[in-house]
Protein backbone atom coordinates (compact mmCIF):
# COMPACT_ATOMS: atom_id res chain seq x y z
CA UNK A 1 0.00 0.00 0.00
CA UNK A 2 2.94 2.46 0.74
CA UNK A 3 4.68 1.30 -2.51
CA UNK A 4 0.99 2.41 -4.22
CA UNK A 5 0.58 6.13 -2.35
CA UNK A 6 4.57 6.93 -2.94
CA UNK A 7 4.22 5.77 -6.68
CA UNK A 8 0.68 7.34 -6.88
CA UNK A 9 2.01 10.51 -5.41
CA UNK A 10 4.88 10.73 -7.68
CA UNK A 11 2.60 9.99 -11.35
CA UNK A 12 0.29 12.72 -9.89
CA UNK A 13 3.30 15.28 -9.37
CA UNK A 14 4.23 13.93 -13.07
CA UNK A 15 0.87 14.67 -14.28
CA UNK A 16 0.13 18.39 -12.62
CA UNK A 17 1.48 20.31 -15.39
CA UNK A 18 -0.53 18.28 -18.07
CA UNK A 19 -3.58 18.52 -15.86
CA UNK A 20 -3.28 22.32 -15.18
CA UNK A 21 -3.31 22.85 -18.75
CA UNK A 22 -6.20 20.81 -19.45
CA UNK A 23 -7.86 22.96 -16.51
CA UNK A 24 -7.06 26.08 -17.99
CA UNK A 25 -8.31 25.46 -21.66
CA UNK A 26 -11.63 23.45 -19.60
CA UNK A 27 -12.45 26.77 -18.27
CA UNK A 28 -11.16 29.01 -20.74
CA UNK A 29 -13.29 27.71 -23.51
CA UNK A 30 -16.33 27.20 -20.93
CA UNK A 31 -15.95 31.37 -20.09
CA UNK A 32 -15.67 32.25 -23.99
CA UNK A 33 -19.10 29.83 -24.55
CA UNK A 34 -20.73 32.46 -21.47
CA UNK A 35 -19.84 35.90 -23.01
CA UNK A 36 -20.03 34.25 -26.58
CA UNK A 37 -23.65 33.62 -25.87
CA UNK A 38 -24.26 36.77 -24.22
CA UNK A 39 -22.85 38.80 -26.81
CA UNK A 40 -25.03 36.55 -29.41
CA UNK A 41 -27.88 37.58 -27.94
CA UNK A 42 -27.13 41.11 -27.32
CA UNK A 43 -26.48 41.56 -30.93
CA UNK A 44 -29.47 39.41 -32.26
CA UNK A 45 -31.50 41.95 -29.68
CA UNK A 46 -29.85 45.15 -30.71
CA UNK A 47 -30.79 44.14 -34.69
CA UNK A 48 -34.21 43.80 -33.73
CA UNK A 49 -34.12 47.02 -32.11
CA UNK A 50 -32.78 48.37 -34.80
CA UNK A 51 -35.16 46.94 -37.51
CA UNK A 52 -38.07 48.41 -35.39
CA UNK A 53 -40.42 46.10 -35.79
CA UNK A 54 -41.07 45.52 -31.91
CA UNK A 55 -39.18 47.48 -30.53
CA UNK A 56 -39.43 46.81 -26.76
CA UNK A 57 -38.60 43.81 -25.04
CA UNK A 58 -41.81 41.79 -24.46
CA UNK A 59 -41.93 41.92 -28.33
CA UNK A 60 -38.71 40.17 -28.22
CA UNK A 61 -39.82 37.71 -25.73
CA UNK A 62 -42.76 37.21 -28.09
CA UNK A 63 -40.62 36.64 -30.90
CA UNK A 64 -38.44 34.27 -29.29
CA UNK A 65 -38.87 33.00 -25.36
CA UNK A 66 -36.77 33.34 -22.75
CA UNK A 67 -33.11 32.72 -22.38
CA UNK A 68 -31.72 30.28 -19.78
CA UNK A 69 -28.82 28.73 -18.95
CA UNK A 70 -28.98 25.99 -21.46
CA UNK A 71 -28.39 28.10 -24.23
CA UNK A 72 -24.33 28.49 -22.60
CA UNK A 73 -24.26 24.14 -22.34
CA UNK A 74 -25.56 24.02 -25.68
CA UNK A 75 -22.86 26.60 -27.14
CA UNK A 76 -20.29 24.84 -29.35
CA UNK A 77 -17.57 25.88 -27.50
CA UNK A 78 -18.56 24.36 -24.64
CA UNK A 79 -19.56 21.25 -25.73
CA UNK A 80 -15.57 21.27 -27.51
CA UNK A 81 -14.22 22.20 -24.19
CA UNK A 82 -16.21 18.75 -22.54
CA UNK A 83 -14.70 16.84 -25.89
CA UNK A 84 -11.00 18.42 -25.81
CA UNK A 85 -10.44 17.33 -22.36
CA UNK A 86 -12.31 13.84 -22.96
CA UNK A 87 -9.69 13.36 -25.73
CA UNK A 88 -7.13 14.84 -23.88
CA UNK A 89 -7.54 12.36 -21.08
CA UNK A 90 -7.48 9.45 -23.82
CA UNK A 91 -4.06 10.42 -24.64
CA UNK A 92 -2.45 10.76 -21.49
CA UNK A 93 -4.07 7.58 -20.63
CA UNK A 94 -2.36 5.88 -23.05
CA UNK A 95 0.81 8.35 -23.03
CA UNK A 96 1.19 7.90 -19.22
CA UNK A 97 2.28 4.26 -20.02
CA UNK A 98 4.35 4.75 -23.46
CA UNK A 99 6.26 7.75 -21.72
CA UNK A 100 8.37 5.12 -19.82
CA UNK A 101 8.27 2.76 -21.87
CA UNK A 102 9.68 4.83 -24.87
CA UNK A 103 12.99 6.64 -25.85
CA UNK A 104 16.46 6.38 -24.70
CA UNK A 105 16.74 6.43 -20.70
CA UNK A 106 13.37 4.32 -20.10
CA UNK A 107 11.93 4.97 -16.65
CA UNK A 108 10.47 1.59 -17.07
CA UNK A 109 13.85 -0.04 -16.10
CA UNK A 110 13.56 1.79 -12.66
CA UNK A 111 9.59 0.95 -12.46
CA UNK A 112 9.92 -2.21 -12.68
CA UNK A 113 12.98 -2.67 -10.48
CA UNK A 114 11.38 -1.25 -7.75
CA UNK A 115 11.27 -3.65 -4.46
CA UNK A 116 7.38 -5.04 -3.85
CA UNK A 117 4.59 -5.65 -5.86
CA UNK A 118 4.79 -4.62 -9.68
CA UNK A 119 1.10 -4.20 -9.10
CA UNK A 120 1.82 -0.95 -7.66
CA UNK A 121 2.82 0.91 -10.30
CA UNK A 122 -0.51 -0.40 -12.59
CA UNK A 123 -2.85 1.12 -10.07
CA UNK A 124 -0.90 4.09 -9.09
CA UNK A 125 -1.33 4.73 -13.45
CA UNK A 126 -4.84 3.91 -13.05
CA UNK A 127 -5.43 5.80 -10.09
CA UNK A 128 -3.86 8.99 -11.38
CA UNK A 129 -6.36 8.73 -14.13
CA UNK A 130 -9.38 8.47 -12.56
CA UNK A 131 -8.05 11.16 -10.52
CA UNK A 132 -7.59 13.22 -13.38
CA UNK A 133 -11.42 11.93 -14.56
CA UNK A 134 -13.06 12.70 -11.15
CA UNK A 135 -11.01 15.75 -10.62
CA UNK A 136 -12.60 17.16 -13.65
CA UNK A 137 -16.12 16.17 -12.97
CA UNK A 138 -15.62 18.06 -9.72
CA UNK A 139 -14.18 21.08 -11.52
CA UNK A 140 -17.49 20.86 -14.05
CA UNK A 141 -20.11 21.13 -11.19
CA UNK A 142 -18.33 24.06 -9.41
CA UNK A 143 -17.62 25.74 -12.79
CA UNK A 144 -21.44 25.24 -14.13
CA UNK A 145 -22.62 27.26 -10.83
CA UNK A 146 -19.95 30.03 -11.54
CA UNK A 147 -20.95 30.50 -15.03
CA UNK A 148 -24.74 30.28 -14.40
CA UNK A 149 -23.91 32.92 -11.99
CA UNK A 150 -22.59 35.36 -14.57
CA UNK A 151 -24.71 34.50 -17.71
CA UNK A 152 -27.56 35.41 -14.91
CA UNK A 153 -25.86 38.43 -14.19
CA UNK A 154 -25.14 39.64 -17.92
CA UNK A 155 -28.70 38.79 -19.13
CA UNK A 156 -31.67 41.53 -18.07
CA UNK A 157 -33.62 40.23 -15.39
CA UNK A 158 -36.59 40.17 -17.68
CA UNK A 159 -35.45 38.11 -20.39
CA UNK A 160 -33.16 34.83 -18.15
CA UNK A 161 -35.09 32.66 -16.87
CA UNK A 162 -33.80 30.35 -14.39
CA UNK A 163 -33.73 26.68 -14.84
CA UNK A 164 -32.25 23.87 -11.95
CA UNK A 165 -28.85 22.86 -13.34
CA UNK A 166 -30.57 19.06 -13.00
CA UNK A 167 -32.96 20.10 -16.03
CA UNK A 168 -30.21 22.08 -17.95
CA UNK A 169 -27.71 19.25 -17.83
CA UNK A 170 -29.10 16.79 -19.94
CA UNK A 171 -30.11 19.35 -22.98
CA UNK A 172 -26.38 18.74 -23.61
CA UNK A 173 -24.97 15.43 -24.63
CA UNK A 174 -21.45 15.86 -23.84
CA UNK A 175 -22.20 17.38 -20.45
CA UNK A 176 -24.75 14.32 -20.13
CA UNK A 177 -21.71 12.24 -20.46
CA UNK A 178 -19.83 14.20 -18.45
CA UNK A 179 -22.27 14.46 -15.93
CA UNK A 180 -25.02 11.82 -16.15
CA UNK A 181 -28.04 13.01 -14.40
CA UNK A 182 -28.79 10.24 -12.21
CA UNK A 183 -26.58 7.91 -9.83
CA UNK A 184 -27.74 4.48 -12.25
CA UNK A 185 -26.90 6.45 -15.35
CA UNK A 186 -23.64 7.59 -13.71
CA UNK A 187 -23.00 4.06 -12.64
CA UNK A 188 -23.64 2.74 -16.21
CA UNK A 189 -21.45 4.96 -17.70
CA UNK A 190 -18.71 4.91 -15.88
CA UNK A 191 -18.69 1.13 -14.57
CA UNK A 192 -17.93 1.01 -18.58
CA UNK A 193 -15.62 4.00 -19.16
CA UNK A 194 -13.40 2.39 -16.26
CA UNK A 195 -14.07 -1.28 -17.75
CA UNK A 196 -12.73 -0.20 -21.08
CA UNK A 197 -10.18 1.86 -19.69
CA UNK A 198 -8.89 -1.47 -17.95
CA UNK A 199 -9.22 -3.22 -21.14
CA UNK A 200 -6.79 -0.54 -22.49
CA UNK A 201 -4.54 -1.23 -20.07
CA UNK A 202 -4.54 -4.90 -21.19
CA UNK A 203 -3.96 -3.90 -24.96
CA UNK A 204 -0.78 -1.80 -23.83
CA UNK A 205 0.57 -4.20 -21.43
CA UNK A 206 -0.05 -6.64 -24.18
CA UNK A 207 1.81 -4.76 -27.17
CA UNK A 208 4.82 -4.22 -24.20
CA UNK A 209 5.23 -7.56 -23.62
CA UNK A 210 5.00 -9.71 -26.12
CA UNK A 211 5.04 -7.01 -29.25
CA UNK A 212 2.12 -6.63 -31.96
CA UNK A 213 1.17 -10.17 -31.75
CA UNK A 214 -0.17 -9.34 -28.37
CA UNK A 215 -2.08 -6.48 -29.50
CA UNK A 216 -3.42 -8.94 -31.86
CA UNK A 217 -4.19 -11.21 -29.44
CA UNK A 218 -6.00 -9.20 -27.25
CA UNK A 219 -7.91 -7.27 -30.16
CA UNK A 220 -9.32 -10.98 -30.89
CA UNK A 221 -10.68 -11.80 -27.22
CA UNK A 222 -11.81 -8.27 -26.85
CA UNK A 223 -14.11 -8.42 -30.22
CA UNK A 224 -15.11 -12.08 -29.21
CA UNK A 225 -15.96 -10.15 -25.31
CA UNK A 226 -17.76 -7.35 -27.39
CA UNK A 227 -19.89 -9.25 -29.46
CA UNK A 228 -20.91 -11.13 -26.77
CA UNK A 229 -22.01 -8.43 -24.43
CA UNK A 230 -24.24 -7.23 -27.25
CA UNK A 231 -25.31 -10.84 -28.74
CA UNK A 232 -26.41 -11.00 -24.81
CA UNK A 233 -27.84 -7.28 -24.46
CA UNK A 234 -29.88 -7.14 -27.72
CA UNK A 235 -30.92 -10.65 -28.95
CA UNK A 236 -31.82 -13.96 -27.00
CA UNK A 237 -31.69 -14.19 -23.89
CA UNK A 238 -31.76 -10.46 -23.04
CA UNK A 239 -35.44 -10.61 -24.71
CA UNK A 240 -36.47 -12.49 -21.48
CA UNK A 241 -35.22 -9.38 -19.46
CA UNK A 242 -36.66 -6.37 -18.07
CA UNK A 243 -35.55 -3.16 -18.39
CA UNK A 244 -33.86 -3.30 -14.87
CA UNK A 245 -32.59 -7.05 -15.62
CA UNK A 246 -31.38 -5.88 -18.40
CA UNK A 247 -29.41 -2.83 -16.94
CA UNK A 248 -27.92 -4.56 -13.78
CA UNK A 249 -26.65 -7.44 -16.20
CA UNK A 250 -24.69 -4.68 -18.44
CA UNK A 251 -22.91 -3.60 -14.83
CA UNK A 252 -22.23 -6.77 -14.10
CA UNK A 253 -20.68 -7.57 -17.15
CA UNK A 254 -18.56 -4.07 -16.83
CA UNK A 255 -17.57 -5.64 -13.76
CA UNK A 256 -16.66 -8.73 -14.76
CA UNK A 257 -14.71 -7.18 -17.67
CA UNK A 258 -13.13 -4.80 -15.13
CA UNK A 259 -12.22 -7.03 -12.57
CA UNK A 260 -11.01 -10.19 -15.09
CA UNK A 261 -8.94 -7.15 -17.32
CA UNK A 262 -7.12 -5.88 -13.60
CA UNK A 263 -6.05 -9.37 -13.13
CA UNK A 264 -4.56 -10.09 -16.26
CA UNK A 265 -2.91 -6.68 -16.18
CA UNK A 266 -1.36 -8.09 -12.82
CA UNK A 267 -0.32 -11.22 -14.41
CA UNK A 268 1.45 -9.58 -17.67
CA UNK A 269 3.61 -7.11 -14.98
CA UNK A 270 4.24 -9.95 -12.79
CA UNK A 271 5.54 -12.50 -15.49
CA UNK A 272 5.56 -10.87 -19.13
CA UNK A 273 6.80 -7.51 -19.65
CA UNK A 274 9.22 -6.33 -20.90
CA UNK A 275 11.40 -3.18 -21.08
CA UNK B 1 25.02 -16.38 -3.43
CA UNK B 2 22.97 -15.12 -6.79
CA UNK B 3 22.77 -18.67 -8.50
CA UNK B 4 22.01 -19.16 -12.40
CA UNK B 5 20.85 -22.36 -13.59
CA UNK B 6 20.20 -23.53 -17.11
CA UNK B 7 18.62 -19.74 -18.01
CA UNK B 8 17.34 -20.22 -21.74
CA UNK B 9 16.18 -16.93 -23.62
CA UNK B 10 14.48 -16.90 -27.45
CA UNK B 11 13.31 -14.32 -29.07
CA UNK B 12 10.77 -16.73 -31.61
CA UNK B 13 12.93 -19.28 -33.00
CA UNK B 14 16.57 -17.27 -32.37
CA UNK B 15 18.05 -18.22 -29.28
CA UNK B 16 19.47 -15.25 -27.50
CA UNK B 17 20.97 -17.10 -24.07
CA UNK B 18 21.35 -20.87 -23.95
CA UNK B 19 22.04 -22.97 -20.90
CA UNK B 20 23.24 -20.10 -19.33
CA UNK B 21 24.28 -21.47 -15.77
CA UNK B 22 27.13 -19.52 -13.24
CA UNK B 23 26.86 -18.45 -9.63
CA UNK B 24 28.02 -14.71 -8.24
CA UNK B 25 29.07 -14.65 -5.18
CA UNK B 26 29.59 -12.25 -2.44
CA UNK B 27 32.79 -10.64 -2.19
CA UNK B 28 33.90 -11.31 -6.06
CA UNK B 29 33.85 -8.78 -8.48
CA UNK B 30 33.06 -10.88 -12.13
CA UNK B 31 32.85 -9.08 -15.27
CA UNK B 32 30.70 -10.59 -17.77
CA UNK B 33 32.21 -10.65 -21.25
CA UNK B 34 31.79 -10.91 -24.89
CA UNK B 35 31.22 -9.23 -28.29
CA UNK B 36 28.43 -7.31 -28.88
CA UNK B 37 25.23 -9.18 -29.45
CA UNK B 38 26.30 -12.14 -27.40
CA UNK B 39 23.50 -11.51 -25.26
CA UNK B 40 25.03 -9.85 -21.84
CA UNK B 41 22.41 -7.03 -21.14
CA UNK B 42 19.84 -9.78 -22.00
CA UNK B 43 21.28 -11.93 -19.20
CA UNK B 44 21.44 -8.88 -16.93
CA UNK B 45 17.35 -8.10 -17.96
CA UNK B 46 16.58 -11.89 -17.39
CA UNK B 47 18.22 -11.96 -14.01
CA UNK B 48 16.10 -8.53 -12.84
CA UNK B 49 13.13 -9.64 -14.39
CA UNK B 50 12.95 -6.73 -16.62
CA UNK B 51 12.27 -9.25 -19.65
CA UNK B 52 10.54 -12.88 -19.17
CA UNK B 53 13.11 -15.80 -19.62
CA UNK B 54 11.95 -19.03 -21.15
CA UNK B 55 12.90 -21.64 -18.80
CA UNK B 56 15.70 -21.55 -16.32
CA UNK B 57 15.72 -20.31 -12.93
CA UNK B 58 17.56 -17.81 -10.84
CA UNK B 59 17.67 -17.90 -6.66
CA UNK B 60 19.30 -15.73 -4.27
CA UNK B 61 20.51 -17.74 -1.24
CA UNK B 62 18.10 -20.77 -2.35
CA UNK B 63 14.96 -18.30 -2.88
CA UNK B 64 13.56 -17.87 -6.17
CA UNK B 65 14.14 -14.33 -7.18
CA UNK B 66 11.13 -12.26 -7.15
CA UNK B 67 10.28 -8.29 -6.95
CA UNK B 68 10.21 -8.55 -3.44
CA UNK B 69 13.76 -9.42 -2.85
CA UNK B 70 14.88 -6.81 -5.23
CA UNK B 71 16.23 -4.63 -2.56
CA UNK B 72 18.88 -6.85 -1.95
CA UNK B 73 20.11 -6.40 -5.44
CA UNK B 74 20.71 -3.00 -7.26
CA UNK B 75 21.10 -2.77 -11.33
CA UNK B 76 22.93 0.04 -12.63
CA UNK B 77 22.05 0.08 -16.61
CA UNK B 78 23.92 1.35 -18.95
CA UNK B 79 21.96 4.82 -18.95
CA UNK B 80 20.35 6.81 -16.26
CA UNK B 81 17.06 5.29 -16.02
CA UNK B 82 15.15 8.54 -14.58
CA UNK B 83 12.80 11.35 -16.35
CA UNK B 84 15.01 13.77 -17.46
CA UNK B 85 12.89 16.81 -15.93
CA UNK B 86 14.36 15.48 -12.54
CA UNK B 87 16.87 17.02 -11.15
CA UNK B 88 19.95 15.06 -8.90
CA UNK B 89 18.07 15.68 -5.72
CA UNK B 90 15.58 14.61 -7.04
CA UNK B 91 15.93 11.44 -8.44
CA UNK B 92 18.08 10.72 -4.59
CA UNK B 93 14.75 11.95 -3.15
CA UNK B 94 12.74 8.99 -5.43
CA UNK B 95 15.58 6.16 -4.14
CA UNK B 96 14.73 7.53 -0.76
CA UNK B 97 11.06 7.08 -1.14
CA UNK B 98 11.47 3.81 -3.02
CA UNK B 99 13.86 2.00 -1.41
CA UNK B 100 13.91 0.98 2.54
CA UNK B 101 17.20 0.39 1.78
CA UNK B 102 18.97 3.63 0.70
CA UNK B 103 21.75 5.05 2.55
CA UNK B 104 21.74 8.87 2.42
CA UNK B 105 24.91 9.14 4.50
CA UNK B 106 26.20 7.04 1.04
CA UNK B 107 24.68 9.33 -1.36
CA UNK B 108 25.68 12.45 0.15
CA UNK B 109 29.68 11.05 0.12
CA UNK B 110 29.00 9.90 -3.53
CA UNK B 111 27.47 13.14 -4.41
CA UNK B 112 30.51 14.87 -2.60
CA UNK B 113 33.14 12.37 -4.19
CA UNK B 114 31.69 12.94 -7.94
CA UNK B 115 31.37 16.71 -7.81
CA UNK B 116 27.74 16.79 -8.76
CA UNK B 117 25.66 19.91 -8.30
CA UNK B 118 22.31 18.64 -6.33
CA UNK B 119 19.75 21.22 -8.36
CA UNK B 120 20.97 20.27 -11.99
CA UNK B 121 18.37 18.61 -13.87
CA UNK B 122 19.19 15.64 -15.52
CA UNK B 123 18.86 16.66 -19.19
CA UNK B 124 21.82 19.38 -18.67
CA UNK B 125 24.19 16.79 -17.55
CA UNK B 126 26.98 15.59 -19.31
CA UNK B 127 27.11 12.28 -20.37
CA UNK B 128 29.94 11.65 -17.95
CA UNK B 129 27.94 13.11 -15.23
CA UNK B 130 24.84 11.05 -15.99
CA UNK B 131 26.81 8.01 -15.75
CA UNK B 132 28.01 9.72 -12.13
CA UNK B 133 24.62 9.93 -11.44
CA UNK B 134 23.44 6.30 -12.73
CA UNK B 135 26.53 5.56 -10.03
CA UNK B 136 25.30 7.15 -6.97
CA UNK B 137 21.67 6.00 -7.19
CA UNK B 138 23.11 2.33 -8.09
CA UNK B 139 25.55 1.99 -4.94
CA UNK B 140 23.83 4.51 -2.17
CA UNK B 141 21.57 1.31 -1.85
CA UNK B 142 22.99 -0.85 0.94
CA UNK B 143 22.39 -4.38 -1.47
CA UNK B 144 24.26 -7.22 -1.33
CA UNK B 145 24.63 -7.45 -5.16
CA UNK B 146 25.32 -4.90 -7.87
CA UNK B 147 24.57 -5.31 -11.16
CA UNK B 148 26.21 -3.10 -13.62
CA UNK B 149 25.63 -3.09 -17.63
CA UNK B 150 28.04 -1.35 -19.61
CA UNK B 151 29.67 1.20 -16.72
CA UNK B 152 31.90 2.72 -18.76
CA UNK B 153 30.18 3.27 -22.04
CA UNK B 154 30.70 6.58 -24.07
CA UNK B 155 32.53 8.47 -20.93
CA UNK B 156 35.30 10.24 -21.12
CA UNK B 157 38.42 9.45 -19.41
CA UNK B 158 38.34 11.61 -16.12
CA UNK B 159 34.47 10.21 -15.36
CA UNK B 160 36.26 6.92 -16.21
CA UNK B 161 38.53 7.80 -13.24
CA UNK B 162 36.14 8.69 -10.98
CA UNK B 163 33.60 5.78 -11.32
CA UNK B 164 36.90 3.76 -11.33
CA UNK B 165 37.79 4.72 -7.81
CA UNK B 166 34.43 3.88 -6.58
CA UNK B 167 35.78 0.03 -7.31
CA UNK B 168 38.81 0.52 -4.88
CA UNK B 169 36.47 2.33 -2.11
CA UNK B 170 34.74 0.86 0.60
CA UNK B 171 31.81 1.68 -1.63
CA UNK B 172 31.38 -1.92 -3.12
CA UNK B 173 33.66 -3.88 -0.08
CA UNK B 174 32.06 -7.15 0.94
CA UNK B 175 29.39 -6.91 -2.16
CA UNK B 176 29.00 -9.32 -5.09
CA UNK B 177 29.19 -7.56 -8.12
CA UNK B 178 29.08 -8.48 -12.20
CA UNK B 179 30.11 -6.18 -14.92
CA UNK B 180 28.54 -6.73 -18.30
CA UNK B 181 31.12 -4.84 -20.84
CA UNK B 182 33.02 -5.38 -23.69
CA UNK B 183 36.22 -3.15 -22.46
CA UNK B 184 37.48 -6.06 -20.81
CA UNK B 185 41.22 -3.32 -20.65
CA UNK B 186 39.03 -0.82 -18.82
CA UNK B 187 38.10 -3.32 -15.54
CA UNK B 188 40.98 -5.92 -15.83
CA UNK B 189 42.64 -4.74 -12.59
CA UNK B 190 39.04 -4.90 -10.51
CA UNK B 191 38.08 -8.20 -11.05
CA UNK B 192 38.48 -11.66 -9.19
CA UNK B 193 36.46 -13.76 -12.27
CA UNK B 194 35.61 -13.43 -15.96
CA UNK B 195 32.59 -15.22 -17.67
CA UNK B 196 33.00 -15.29 -21.12
CA UNK B 197 30.00 -15.43 -23.25
CA UNK B 198 29.88 -16.22 -27.20
CA UNK B 199 26.28 -16.81 -29.04
CA UNK B 200 24.49 -16.65 -25.99
CA UNK B 201 26.55 -19.73 -24.09
CA UNK B 202 28.97 -19.20 -21.26
CA UNK B 203 32.68 -20.07 -22.98
CA UNK B 204 34.98 -19.99 -20.20
CA UNK B 205 34.26 -19.36 -16.60
CA UNK B 206 37.57 -18.99 -14.79
CA UNK B 207 39.53 -16.36 -12.08
CA UNK B 208 41.48 -14.00 -13.02
CA UNK B 209 44.31 -14.95 -10.40
CA UNK B 210 44.26 -18.85 -11.83
CA UNK B 211 45.20 -17.70 -15.40
CA UNK B 212 47.99 -15.41 -14.51
CA UNK B 213 49.54 -17.60 -12.40
CA UNK B 214 48.74 -20.93 -14.02
CA UNK B 215 49.25 -20.39 -17.33
CA UNK B 216 50.95 -16.96 -17.37
CA UNK B 217 48.60 -14.87 -19.75
CA UNK B 218 46.15 -11.56 -19.19
CA UNK B 219 42.76 -11.94 -19.64
CA UNK B 220 43.07 -10.10 -23.12
CA UNK B 221 45.12 -12.99 -24.23
CA UNK B 222 42.58 -15.57 -23.36
CA UNK B 223 39.68 -12.52 -24.98
CA UNK B 224 41.79 -13.18 -27.92
CA UNK B 225 42.22 -17.61 -27.96
CA UNK B 226 38.37 -17.24 -27.44
CA UNK B 227 36.87 -14.26 -29.53
CA UNK B 228 40.05 -14.59 -32.48
CA UNK B 229 40.62 -18.63 -32.84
Amino acid sequence: MKKFMELWAFEWNRAKRFYGFLIILVAGLQAYAVFHEYRFWKGSYERMLRAGSENTLEGYLNNNGYISFDAVTNNSFFGFSIVTAIFCLLFYAVAIWYQDWTGKDRFSFRLLSLPGSRFSVYAAKFATIWLMITGLQALQIGLLFVEELIFSGLMPAGVYMDLPLQSVIPTSSPLSLALPGSFSSYLFYYSAGYAALTLGYTFILMHLSVRWRGVILAGVVASVLLVSALLFLRTGVSSFLYAEEKYWAAISIHTILFIAGTRINDYLLKNRISV
Amino acid sequence: MIEIKNLQKSYGKKAILENISFTINQNEVICLTGLNGTGKTTLMNCIMGLIPRNSGSITIDGADIQHQLYERISYIPDSLTMPRWMTVAETMQFMATHYPNWNATKADELLAFFRLEPDAQLKNLSKGNCAKVNFLLGLSLDADYYLMDEPFSGIDVFAREDILEVFTSKFVQDKGVLIATHHMDEVEMLLDRIVMLRNGRIVKDFYAEDIRQTEGKAIIDVMREVYQP
